[in-house]
């Protein structure tokens, strides 16, 4: 029982992390129908920043966000307007697969050339620390992450739901060609949700890099991960893809410290078998176009 | 009455071929104008190149004497043009209230949204009774009625019209005529494409009668729906007296008619 509720609190800390990461992946599918297989890139390449901020500069991860948003958001729309918006209209979403894969190693390339391909980690004063709450091993750090997810997920809540900005997102997401007879720039929609999208990588990445050992090559585990909770979730439901993180993380780590970590890995997937034999369209996605 | 929208031998089409060939069409100000025809003679067609969705290959659209050809789509809705179109344009997983805001996204100035917001409520007071639902979880009716509720947000001079009733049951075919006449009172001219062409023309000042891409006959709704051969060929059936069937005559509207 004991290794159960462990597995629990485990599970549900590092859902948040994994929610945040695949809620910018999940956007970008709802907004421009593209597989982004870079977001894993992205995020390994913000854990990269952070690092970077940390060794060069002693800034803390958490306080590096600010800063590696801007730049990821920078970086998503760059790779929006030079690879992305190109592409013809009608094999947008085949093609884009090719495109961000691309793009993937493009960003494993420069990170390999420049902090080579050994594993770092950010090993801030805090990174071993631990609570006891009732006879249960809570980390400092994942706790921190899921506070994190949880406020960048409310503010990419808010951002959505509450501005002009937000409302263009979900209109182009539901009915492009009627948000463009109200005035909506997709173009510059798609440009701007990518960025946004990206930008969840910073936060994430952050986070990614203060949890566990990464190198260039850690994106290959990572958007598989990711890609199995956007399905799971629903394609192009930021709150499915937020369940699916959790059910997916919890359930993996409760069977990890009560049957064998060795099975761990498989139960993600299987999980995700089973949710897409009754539900094709994922936990909360639609038949069809996907609604924010 | 001057015209607001004067389009001159328009030849438009989608790449295989025109289907527009040389409209010609004067729209009054503050008027409502039908366009009737068969299926393919290029109603729709009209609208899109006058919201800009379509560029003509030839001939001209002026706008309140500005020809608006080259302009984008949105800056045709700058200018005051909307175009509901035929299919629905809600966003279905946001609440009707967001749609209409989203009805404002041009209008920078919020102030002038809420309030533009609270007079189309006052017109559509289903948009304020069901302000908080998702727009999908409305009736076909309903949500035609915020569509029409939504053009408000932009303050619109010229609302183009496709097809507004397709779809819908008689009760609420009714009720978006009724809108469509109210939006009509408030000054705005309305430029109407209905295969319902029956009650299109009751509810119209004006009748365009468009065939093979051209404009072969305009008179008022009155007298297209007293009009024998109209009424066999678009009609379905016999003329029906203009009282009758609450037909808008306006008696000093220029009715020549223009094979």
């Amino acid at each position: 029982m004991h290794a159960l509720v462990q597995g629990v609190i485990l599970g549900v800390l590092t859902g948040g992390v994994y929610a945040l990461m695949a809620s910018g992946q999940t956007l970008i599918f709802g907004i421009m129908k593209v597989v982004n297989l870079a977001q894993g890139a992205m995020v390994v390449m913000s854990a990269y920043l952070s690092y970077q901020l940390f060794v060069s500069f002693g800034v803390d991860p958490f306080l590096a966000i600010p800063v590696t948003t801007v730049v990821m958001f920078g970086v998503g729309v760059g790779v929006q307007l030079v690879f992305l918006r190109p592409l013809r209209r009608d094999d947008k979403s085949e093609l884009s697969l090719l495109v961000t894969f691309a793009v993937a190693l493009l960003i494993e390339g420069l990170l390999s050339i420049t902090f080579k391909t050994t594993y770092r980690s950010i090993n801030t004063s805090y990174a071993n620390s631990s609570w006891t709450v009732g006879g249960y091993q809570i980390t400092v750090v994942r706790v921190y992450a899921f506070a994190l997810s949880l406020v960048s997920l409310g503010l990419l809540f808010l951002l959505l739901n509450r501005t002009r900005f937000g409302r263009a997102v979900r209109a182009t997401v539901q009915n492009p060609d009627s948000a463009r007879l109200l005035g909506v720039e997709s173009e510059k929609v798609a440009a701007l949700g990518f960025g946004l999208g990206a930008a969840t990588a910073a936060a994430a990445g952050s986070v990614y890099g203060l949890l566990y050992p990464f190198y260039s090559g850690s994106h290959y585990d990572l958007i598989s991960r990711l890609l199995s909770i956007v399905v799971l979730g629903g394609l192009g439901s930021v709150g499915g893809a937020v369940v699916a993180a959790v059910i997916v993380s919890t359930s993996s780590a409760v069977v990890a410290s009560t049957v064998s970590p060795a099975w761990s890995e498989m139960t993600f997937f299987v999980i995700l078998l089973l949710v897409l034999l009754v539900r094709p369209q994922g936990l909360f996605g639609k038949v069809g176009r996907g609604a924010l | 009455m001057s015209a607001i929208l004067d389009i001159g031998g328009v030849f438009a089409g989608y790449g295989a071929g025109d289907i527009l060939k040389g409209v010609d069409l004067t729209v009054e100000r503050g008027t409502i104008t039908c366009l009737i025809g068969p299926n393919g003679a290029g109603k729709s067609t009209v609208l899109k190149t006058v919201s800009g969705l379509l560029r003509p290959s030839r001939g001209s659209v002026v706008f309140d004497g500005t020809e608006i050809n080259r302009l984008t789509p949105k800056a045709r809705l700058r200018l005051g043009i909307v175009h509901v179109p035929q299919e629905r344009s809600l966003f279905p997983a946001m609440t009707v209230r967001d749609n209409l805001l989203m009805g404002g996204y041009l209008v920078k100035d919020s102030a002038v949204v809420y309030a533009r917001m609270e007079e189309a409520m006052k017109a559509f007071p289903i948009c304020r009774s069901r302000a908080a639902e998702h727009a999908g979880s409305l009736s076909g009716g309903e949500q035609k009625q915020v569509e029409l509720a939504r053009t408000l947000i932009l303050d619109p001079t010229l609302i183009l019209l496709d097809e507004p009733s397709i779809g819908l049951d008689p009760k609420s075919r009714q009720i978006v005529f009724e809108s469509i006449r109210s939006l009509s009172a408030s000054g705005r001219t309305i430029l109407l494409v209905e295969q319902n062409a029956r009650s299109g023309l009751a509810v119209s000042d004006f009748g365009a009668v468009l065939e093979s891409g051209r404009v072969r006959l305009v008179a008022t709704g009155a007298r297209l729906l007293e009009d024998p051969e109209v009424a066999r060929l678009y009609l379905g059936g016999g003329a029906v007296p203009a009282v009758a069937s609450g037909t808008r005559h306006t008696e000093t509207a220029s009715t020549e008619e223009d094979y």
